[in-house]
């Protein structure tokens, strides 16, 4: 029953009809919300719930030659992922260019956040935009950006810059390694880091930061033991978007990790649409769904233990 | 003297924060920074503590200045208005923060935390976390975490004003006890008369920044330098009025007509001059009764009762006065009380020459700093 109706309803009981008009429109604001929501339900369970269960069940049944996936169930694809080489490096090189990007994101993330929640107004505002600005730019045209920045012939930006300055002709040769994904990622996923950072930072009051001064600690000690704390709930969140974001995608590698450093992503494209391994295809895209709850999951509980650790060493 | 301060300025801009503050503390001392709001008091405080940097004058604490050293380097204690716990340690956590950022061996850390704890009574929430405290809990935690580092001040910026005032009482009390047992040099910053007075062995009253009079709280309310000291330390009345005669530091003034008499020296034949008399020490009787011997030579005036405000231990009385000033009187409600005076009545307030002050000669107050 919705609260709303119920004082209507008691301020007028001797009238038996409005008493049944009063009933009536509390049964049907009761279903207001369920038939608000039913879109929203429909859209969920037939785009999403339904297909996740099909790639489920796709990725323990077996492919026959002609193509049709059926019995018998196997888990074979999930452990070729893992026992074949070539497709473990690519899920561990997955797991290191997300976890170095998610790291870096925090280290170079955390003095900018520090200028939006501290600076003076106007620095703040402006590193602001500079930190979202990259967000309404299609993240292919900022791949094919790096790509220029980063070529690795003597017209690349980076080694254009590097010959005036006089390391020779061609200094740096990034593109298509590893680290041109992870130089890519963090210029895209930086904000997502930022943004909770900041929120978090903002919330620390600066008599915080004052009392431990008085209490005779030096700033690296406030650092560590007050504000860094304090802000791990930005941090968490901001690890976990980077952290995901980076694992789960697909244009930077392809565009500037090139065939060298393969990403789930780009093994997952191929075995879908050129080789035509679905049920393979469906175990690779549910490793990386679980893979990154796992990492997530993980990296909460390692903080939570920290932060607990800390209590327990003070208390000694 | 344990703490002096010399010619402490703090501009910013072309606004003086704090101009010119000079004073010494003794050791074991507590001194109140008195003053309304904006009148430099927090940020002298800030300036001692290190938070903010002085733009001229000295600190010295112990004879050796500290105006080279950092915060962390001071050995002060501080306590904020907001407590400033940190909200993710436990009370003995915080309390121990201090002692560990001076790397002091585990257990004298926790020797200290516990000693700590049992002089803030707060042993038995030794593992709860500050949000779990009440106001008066969590402000004895940041007394507890600042004592324990055995500062050489301890500097209290408002640290009860967001207590209700039965709290805030007894956190005067148990705060006076600790700090006497101690005998830990301090300063605290209010704005709160009662709070001052309660707590501080001497008064710094400013004003717009500047030194308005220093003392013992009584020295300071018996004699008032300025009217500003006389309004802001309780109530006060005044009387403006031509100096007629100087004989032997008794001062005789001619107020709208009626000569009245004060202590004071400083005031030549012909000069304006004010007086300034307590509620407390106004008597009022009847009109046109003669004096009775023993308040022959009192002051009196004659006025009308414009308001009667019963107020529980004492009866707050408004008079006007001829010459259009009012003029406020108290009286004891003690058991035995008679009829006191209602509204309309004309009467004569009466007050004896001693107690009544002559006001030193004051610059105009100057407004541009609040």
């Amino acid at each position: 029953m919705s609260l709303a109706s119920t004082p209507a309803a008691a301020l007028a009981p001797p009238a038996m009809g409005r008493v049944a008009a009063a009933s009536w429109r509390t049964r049907f604001e009761g279903q207001t919300g369920l038939l608000l929501l039913s879109p929203a339900v429909l859209f969920v369970t037939v785009l999403l719930i339904v297909p996740t269960l099909e790639m489920l069940s796709a990725s323990i049944q077996t492919q026959d030659v002609a193509g049709s996936i059926g019995r018998p169930f196997t888990a074979r694809h999930f452990v070729r992922l893992v026992e074949v080489p070539l497709y473990r490096d690519v899920l561990v090189a997955t797991l290191r260019i997300a976890a170095t990007t998610a790291l870096l994101a925090a280290v170079i993330g955390f003095p900018i956040a520090a200028v939006i929640a501290r600076g003076h107004p106007t620095a703040a505002r402006c590193v602001n935009i500079i930190i979202v600005m990259p967000l309404v730019v299609s993240i292919v045209v900022r791949a094919y950006g790096w790509q220029l920045i980063l070529a690795n012939g003597p017209n690349g930006v980076v080694n254009v810059v590097g010959s005036w300055l006089g390391f020779g002709r061609v200094s740096v040769r990034m593109l298509y390694t590893e680290a041109a994904v992870v130089v890519g990622s963090l210029h895209v996923f930086l904000a997502m880091m930022v943004l909770p950072l900041a929120s978090s930072l903002a919330r620390i009051p600066r008599s915080l930061e004052e009392a431990a001064r008085t209490l005779g600690a030096s700033s690296l000690r406030i650092f560590w033991k007050v504000t860094l704390p304090l802000c791990l709930p930005g941090l968490s969140v901001g690890l976990t978007l980077v952290f995901t974001l980076t694992a789960s995608s697909f244009v930077l590698p392809v565009i500037l990790g090139g065939n060298k450093s393969q990403m789930l992503g780009q093994l997952l494209e191929q075995q879908a649409t050129a080789v035509f391994d679905w049920p393979f295809s469906a175990a690779i895209a549910i490793v990386m769904v679980v893979m990154i709850f796992a990492v997530n999951a993980l990296s909460l509980w390692f903080i939570r233990r920290q932060l607990n650790a800390g209590a327990i060493e003070a208390q000694s | 003297m344990d703490v002096e301060i010399r010619g402490l300025t703090k501009a910013y801009g072309s606004t003086l924060a704090v101009q010119d503050l000079t004073c010494s503390i003794g050791k074991g001392e507590m001194i109140a920074f008195l003053g309304p709001s904006g009148c430099g008091k927090t940020t002298a405080l800030r300036m001692i503590a290190g938070l903010v940097t002085p733009t001229a004058g000295e600190i010295e604490i112990g004879g050796r200045s500290i105006s080279g050293l950092p915060v962390h380097r001071r050995n002060i204690g501080m306590l904020f208005q907001s407590y400033a716990l940190f909200p993710h340690l436990t009370v003995a956590q915080n309390i121990a923060f201090g002692l560990q950022a001076r790397k002091l061996p585990r257990d004298e850390i926790a020797r200290r935390v516990r000693e700590g704890m049992r002089l803030t009574r707060l042993e038995a929430f030794a593992d709860r976390l500050p949000s779990g405290l009440s106001g008066g809990q969590q402000q004895r935690v940041a007394l507890a975490r600042a004592l324990v580092i055995e500062p050489s001040v301890l500097l209290l910026d408002e640290p009860l004003g967001a207590l209700d005032k039965n709290l805030r009482e007894a956190m005067q009390m148990e705060l006076r006890q600790i700090q006497q047992r101690l005998g830990i040099t301090s300063i605290i910053v209010t704005h709160d008369q009662d709070e001052a007075m309660t707590l501080a062995d001497r008064i710094v009253i400013m004003r717009a920044g500047r030194l308005e009079q220093v003392g013992a709280p009584a020295e300071v309310y018996g004699n008032p330098r300025s009217r500003f000291v006389a309004e802001f330390l309780g109530t006060a009345n005044f009387l403006h009025g031509t100096v007629t005669a100087n004989r032997d530091g008794a001062i005789t003034l001619n107020v709208a007509g009626h000569a009245v008499s004060a202590a004071g020296t400083r005031a030549a034949p012909g000069a304006a001059a004010t007086v300034f008399v307590r509620p407390e020490d106004v008597r009022l009787r009847p009109a046109g009764e003669p004096p009775a011997a023993e308040d022959r030579d009192w002051n009196r005036v004659p006025a009308t009762v414009e308001k009667v405000t019963f107020r529980g231990p004492v009866t707050t009385i408004h008079l006007a006065l001829p010459s259009g000033d009012t003029f406020v009187a108290l009286r004891k409600n003690a058991k035995d009380r008679t009829v006191g005076p209602v509204a309309g009545d004309r009467i004569e307030a009466c007050w004896p020459p001693s107690s009544a002050g002559l006001l030193e000669e004051e610059a105009p107050p100057s407004r541009s700093m609040n």
